[in-house]
């Protein structure tokens, strides 16, 4: 085993449908990610990367292929996986009647974050993300971007080693997704390992340490930004991203 | 009916459109097929069935029960008396060698049904040779024991019948002055009204829950539906004027509320007469009873009034409403108060009086009653119509009060209706 | 599975519906406010109803040509309506002149009238009806009342009834007087007195009448209270995405599932007992008096016992409650599946209905049931305590396997994560058939009952191809039309093998004498009331109606077109949603529904299963069109000549049986296989039918 935290190997899904037949959304996939470091996902709307980060946090079970996180395979291990990551996307809610302080603490336990020290971090969670002005309001009070922030704490919880963040700063604007780029570097600083998906180029020249190019379930290609650059011989990432799309589909 | 009642609000082409929209989406949309209208198809045959086939099979399994019987005491004289329970379909004796009290305490615990003992008669009785009276144990806790009580005690009264009337031949009574008088009853109402009454009975109170229960679905989902889907905003840009909106979503829930209703009358009355056919008459007879064509018109007319003022009163509420789940909730105590005095106020014998034909949704339900067995008071019936119309009217001029404050028209107004009514009426008294 | 997560996930559910006020309100205070007052607003209307008809004044007429005589027996009461009232709760007569009886009783004038006949007139009414003819001997010349009422009204009906009654009391005093004159030693009513003696105690007879109740009431509660949080709770959150979220944190399905159960279960254990101190406090106070057989007063000792016995029961509701949740992809989604869910489980709650069933029998292991019978026989004070405890953790065992479906579903990714989206409700066609032929056959079920009872020709034949010819033809093509299917695969119209029809010939009598050696088994069981047994057997041939024809409307029309329908389409539509011998389970007892008696079903849903069976093996529906109308022709003419297949010996069973399973292995010979069914058998003739048999194509 290799001291990547998240290792993806030839992992696959397919879907059967009665009308389509077979529908291979993530085809054989092989990442990694080391803690500390943050690998972006970059792909066009159906790449299959959405595909790719529910199974990495065992929302969908694999069809094919395996990963580990911090040593504990997808299908054999799920539950150690997700008491290993954290996971935000589109699609993982908050629960609407209760506040963050209580949004914090449910999942730390629920995590089976130590109890005696529920509330230590919960207390450092509100203060990190600077949500003490409205830590008591009911979530279903709060502006979109208070509740994304919150979200993004709610997945540090139980302080999980590794991040999987789905299209996080999708819906926000731009000072909020500033700021969200902002606390994922410093998470990377933290020694997280995190793994995020976008469509927005410039997002992944900035933050990521390395970049993965998936297209229609595949990976195209996985490197740092000067790597593609190199390989490529095209400057920004969006002519990089191009470049490779047309490539496969040639 | 629906151009009648939009009329007032101006009916054009546009309402028109989005009334068609409404419709087919409608038509798509898979909980308001089934409630407004599979439910009504499957679920009284489903229903009907399901009571028939278990109540044959309880009589099957009840059938099937010897009452177990112990005669202790019988004189010689009377053996006929065993003989004839021994013959009773049902009835089994059992031999008893202990105790009466034994006996007793099985009865207490369901190991024998019934302990008939006979004993010497008192004081009043003595004089007649043989005579005996009988004492008869049973468990009323017990069907089965009750069961056997009745069965046993048909098979005495016949023995005692059978007994007096020998005495009486001896005593040389003629026939004729022991028959003294026959008495029959004759029941001079044809089959057909006989389920008409029936159905008069069940019909109307299920009219109003179902034309409830078709409107309830239409209205949230025209409403906190579209904001859920967000089409509400669309429909917002669209180029009609927000009364146009409002008046196609209203006929649509009326539409939807009349419709579902009459289907249900439709389905109900098919079943129901299957089941009321025992108590009616024979088949043949049956095969033209119901609810009588003519009545259609007033029926359904009936209807859609009710349906007017129900669709009006859930949109105001639903209007408030962001999600489905807080629509139903708002909707749910309007539907509550508008079904139960109907279930729970039930009288056959009530009269359609002129006061009765003013209170909307009870004229309703009278209306509809009177008309399934085929009678019109002409007076109340207009009285009803003018009554339930001023309703309506009402009701929609409420609605159109209410939508338009801008913040219930975006769903932007915190709260329900109760608490935007409780902010106007503050609102002007501090203006005052 | 660990406390803590589970306590946490508790604390989130229970913590958000209290803060939900609407809901709060809705699904808690208005029923605990709105039921006493519906108890209350009913019970008045009741008892004034009963006032009114107990002491209700009623006018009626005398007519007819005896009528003096009818008027001086009645004198009394009429007599009495002139002063005062004796008894005020009585109700009284008041006879009125008519010149027409029949119209004033139409128009309400009068609540129903005397009709008083001479002896001629009535021997001369009994002559004419043939139905009465048997009266006519035992008649002896006495005048007659005839009572004549309309049932359409209630009044009349009720008058009717007590002035009957009055009548009958005025005629047995007067025998009774005849009797003693005529020099009888004793008064009449002392001749073999009666002497009823209820050995039961007020509490056990008013136990057993709330035993009956209880449990229904208490499981309609239960769901009324359970089913907000239970719908919202799984359902809800994957509407509103909190699920996934909850899903890939480090608690396990165990403990989710385990959490929202004792959520729920709380709700709707808190719920019943807030209602039923609600009921006590109003009925304690007297403001609300429910008919005197509820007025029960139950020890606390014996509430406690009640108590813990519904424990199970809430448990296993929240957890069929929490099943649909977990099943349905969105809120409305699961608020549909929650009425059969609430039916589904009202059902069991109805067994102490069931004339003297014991918990020391095989209901012992039905869920709900038992405790249901174990609660009746706690508040009759008849405990049988080891029976009870088997009964409690038989419904606990269902609760806890009730959770763990539930906890099942969590892991289903496409209910989960609602994946992706009904492809086939998009594309329509046989994808979409395959998904919603069940649906289609419990509609056309509901018309098929619809039809039956309401339509009905004077010639049977008529009825006879309406009901099966039309009816049966019409359903199968609808769906082959509406579902674009192909006709040929649909309906699998296509030639078996040869050897197949020995087998066909040889089995289809076989069959019937087993299926009617199943009846009777069947009818140990399940036992047919005694008039339904009386009249099964007179289903006599229509005279008048040439054999041939009857062949054809009896036996050959329903052969061919029932097949097309069960064998075809429904065959077609499930083949790849089981196993081929659960297909035909599935077939043959959908089949044995659609014949409505539900002593007939069981035997049907054989013969189905058989049919289906056949077809499977043989991928034809013709080898069981000519079984169905050989056994149908058969059954005819054996009933006809008067031959019982009832009364076989077991011998004869047994020797049906072998040849039975002869015909079948002949049959299993000549096999070539249904093509593309679940999990394919081995086969030798597949390979034939499997060219023709591609799965649709695309689109």
């Amino acid at each position: 085993m290799s001291a990547a935290s998240v290792r993806i190997e030839g992992l696959t899904k397919v879907f059967y449908d009665d009308s389509r037949g077979e529908v291979r959304a993530v085809d054989d996939v092989h990442v990694e990610c080391a803690s500390g470091e943050i690998l972006g996902l970059l792909g066009a709307n159906g790449a299959g990367k959405t595909t790719t980060l529910r199974m990495l946090s065992t929302v969908l079970t694999p069809t094919g292929g395996c990963a580990w996180v911090m040593g504990h395979e997808l299908r054999e291990a799920p539950q150690d996986v997700r008491l290993s990551i954290g996971f935000y996307s589109a699609s993982t809610a908050l629960y609407p009647k209760i506040t963050p302080r209580e949004t914090l603490r449910f999942f730390a336990r629920v995590n089976r974050y130590p109890p005696d020290r529920v509330e230590e971090r919960v207390e450092l969670l509100i203060d990190r993300f600077g949500l003490s002005e409205y830590a008591d309001s009911r979530v279903e009070k709060l502006s979109s971007g208070m509740k994304q922030k919150v979200s993004i704490a709610r997945t540090l919880a139980h302080d999980p080693p590794v991040l999987i963040f789905d299209e996080p700063t999708v819906a926000l604007d731009v000072l909020n997704a500033l700021e969200l780029r902002e606390i994922i570097g410093q998470l990377r600083d933290d020694g997280k390992a995190i793994i995020f998906s976008t469509h927005v180029m410039s997002e992944a020249e900035q933050l990521c340490d390395r970049i993965a190019i998936i297209h229609n379930g595949r990976i195209l290609a996985c490197d740092t930004l000067d790597g593609l650059r190199g390989v490529t011989g095209k400057h920004y990432l969006e002519e990089i991203f191009v470049h490779f799309a047309r490539d496969s589909e040639a | 009916m629906t151009l009648r009642g939009g009329s007032k609000l101006g009916i054009d082409r546009q309402v028109l459109t989005i009334y068609a929209h409404e419709l087919r989406s409608a038509f798509r949309e898979r909980n308001i097929v089934i409630y407004s209208i599979v439910l009504p198809v499957v679920m009284y045959p489903l229903l009907l069935w399901a009571i028939f086939a278990g109540i044959q099979f309880v009589q099957g399994q009840t059938d099937r029960l010897e009452s177990r019987v112990v005669l202790v005491g019988l004189p010689e004289v009377h053996r006929a008396l065993a003989d004839s329970l021994e013959e009773k379909d049902g009835v089994e004796l059992v031999p008893w060698e202990d105790s009466q009290d034994a006996a007793v305490s099985a009865i207490a615990a369901g190991r024998l049904d019934v302990l008939v003992e006979f004993a010497a008669p008192d004081s009043n009785g003595v004089a007649l040779p043989n005579n005996f009276t009988v004492r008869l144990y049973y468990n009323e806790a017990r069907d089965r024991s009750s069961g056997a009580r009745a069965r046993v005690e048909e098979v005495l009264t016949d023995y005692r019948d059978a007994w007096l009337d020998r005495e009486r031949k001896d005593l040389g009574v003629s026939d004729t002055a022991w028959d003294d008088f026959g008495i029959v009853l004759k029941n001079v109402a044809s089959p057909d009204e006989v389920v008409r009454f029936l159905l008069a009975l069940i019909i109307p109170t299920l009219m109003i829950i179902t034309v409830a229960l078709a409107a309830f679905y239409p209205a949230v989902d025209a409403t906190a539906g579209e904001r859920e889907r967000s089409t509400w905003e669309t429909m917002m840009t669209v180029a009609a004027s927000r009364a146009t909106v409002a008046t196609a979503k209203y006929l649509y829930v009326a539409t939807f509320g009349t419709v579902g209703g009459l289907l249900n009358l439709v389905a109900l009355g098919l079943s129901l007469r299957w089941i009321l056919a025992p108590l009616g008459g024979s088949t043949e007879e049956l095969a033209s009873a119901g609810i009588p064509l003519s009545a259609f018109p007033v029926i359904a007319l009936g209807t859609a009034l009710l349906a007017l003022f129900v669709a009006a009163i859930m949109l105001v509420l639903a209007a408030f409403a962001r999600t489905f789940k807080e629509g139903q909730s708002m909707i749910t105590p309007f539907y509550i108060l508008l079904i139960l005095p109907s279930m729970f106020m039930q009288d056959p014998d009530m009269e359609f009086s002129m006061l009765l034909a003013s209170i909307p949704v009870l004229n309703i339900i009278l209306l509809i009653r009177e008309a399934i067995m085929g009678v019109y008071h002409m007076p109340q019936i207009a009285v009803t119509f003018l009554s339930q119309i001023l309703f309506v009217a009402a009701s929609i001029g409420f609605a159109q009060w209410v939508l338009r404050n801008e913040g219930v028209y975006m769903g932007t107004h915190e709260g329900g209706l109760g608490s935007f009514l409780k902010g106007w009426f503050s609102s002007r008294a501090s203006s005052s | 599975m660990r406390g803590t997560g589970v306590r946490a996930i508790y604390g989130l559910e229970i913590r958000s519906l209290l803060r939900d006020r609407r809901t709060v309100f809705v699904s808690i205070v208005l029923p605990v406010v709105l039921m006493p007052l519906l108890l209350l607003a009913s019970s008045r209307v009741e008892r004034s109803r009963q006032q009114r008809e107990e002491s209700r004044h009623y006018k009626y007429a005398v007519v007819g040509s005896d009528s003096t005589f009818m008027l001086e027996l009645l004198g009394d009461s009429v007599r009495r309506d002139g002063g005062e009232p004796a008894d005020s709760a009585a109700p009284t007569f008041e006879t009125v002149p008519t010149t027409d009886a029949l119209n004033d009783l139409e128009s309400r004038a009068i609540e129903f009238f005397v009709e008083s006949l001479g002896p001629e007139e009535w021997r001369a009414f009994l002559a004419e009806d043939t139905a009465r003819a048997d009266e006519l001997e035992d008649f002896h010349d006495t005048p007659v009342a005839r009572v004549n009422f309309r049932s359409n009204r209630r009044s009349s009906s009720v008058g009717a009834r007590q002035l009957r009654t009055r009548l009958a009391e005025i005629r047995r005093v007067r025998r009774d007087s005849v009797l003693v004159e005529a020099g009888f030693p004793i008064h009449p009513e002392n001749l073999a007195t009666l002497d009823v003696r209820n050995v039961a105690s007020a509490v056990e007879v008013a136990g057993a009448r709330l035993g009956r109740m209880l449990t229904l009431f208490v499981v309609l509660l239960m769901m009324a209270g359970g089913g907000v949080l239970a719908t919202d709770t799984l359902a809800g959150e994957k509407e509103r995405g909190t699920l996934v979220t909850l899903l890939t944190t480090g608690a396990t399905r165990a403990e989710i599932i385990w959490a929202k159960l004792v959520a729920v279960t709380s709700v709707a254990l808190v719920i019943v007992l807030i209602q039923i101190v609600n009921l006590w406090i109003y009925l304690g106070l007297g403001l609300i008096d429910v008919s005197s057989g509820f007025s029960v007063s139950v020890a606390p000792a014996t509430a406690l016992v009640l108590f813990v016995l519904y424990v199970p029961v809430a448990a296993l509701a929240s957890g069929i409650l929490l099943i649909t949740s977990a099943y349905a992809k969105t809120y409305k989604e699961a608020q549909l599946l929650f009425m059969p869910a609430m039916i589904g489980l009202l059902l069991p709650t109805l067994a102490p209905f069931l004339p003297e069933v014991s918990l020391s029998s095989a209901i012992v292991l039905v869920p709900l049931a038992n405790v249901a019978i174990a609660a009746r026989d706690v508040l009759v004070g008849q405990a049988n305590w080891l029976m009870i405890g088997i009964a409690w953790l038989v419904t606990a065992a269902a609760a806890a396997y009730a959770g763990r479906i539930a906890a099942r579903a969590l892991e289903d990714e496409n209910l989960v994560a609602g994946a992706d989206s009904d492809r086939a409700a998009f594309l329509g066609g046989p994808a979409l058939f395959r998904k919603r032929v069940l649906h289609w056959f419990v509609v056309f079920w509901a018309v098929k009952i619809l039809l039956e009872m309401n339509i009905a020709f004077d010639d049977i034949r008529w009825t006879a191809l309406f009901h099966v010819g039309v009816v049966f033809l019409a359903a199968p093509l609808l769906m082959v039309w509406h579902f674009k299917l192909d006709i040929r695969e649909a309906l699998a119209l296509r030639a078996p093998k040869a050897g197949v029809w020995l087998g066909v010939v040889l089995g289809a009598p076989a069959a019937l004498i087993v299926v009617t050696g199943f009846f009777q088994l069947v009818n140990l069981v399940l036992p047919m009331p005694r008039e339904l047994l009386e009249n099964f057997g007179q289903a006599i041939l229509p005279e008048g109606i040439p054999v041939w024809q009857i062949v054809i409307f009896l036996s050959v029309i329903p052969g061919i077109v029932e097949e097309l329908t069960f064998r075809g389409a429904l065959l077609h539509g499930l083949r790849r949603r089981f196993s081929p011998v659960v297909l035909s389970l599935v077939v043959g007892g959908i089949f044995g529904f659609f014949h409505f008696q539900i002593f007939r079903i069981p035997s049907t849903a054989v013969l189905g299963v058989i049919l289906a069976g056949i077809t499977v093996l043989t991928g034809s529906i013709f080898p069981a069109m000519l079984w169905h109308a050989i056994n149908n022709a058969l059954a005819l003419y054996l009933g006809s000549e008067g031959v019982d297949l009832g009364g076989g010996t077991w011998m004869t069973y047994a020797s049906a049986s072998v040849a039975l399973a002869l015909a079948l292995w002949i049959v299993w010979l000549n096999r070539s296989l249904y093509p593309d069914l679940k999990g394919q058998l081995p086969s030798r003739g597949a390979h034939e039918h499997s060219n023709s048999a591609r799965p649709e194509p695309p689109g």
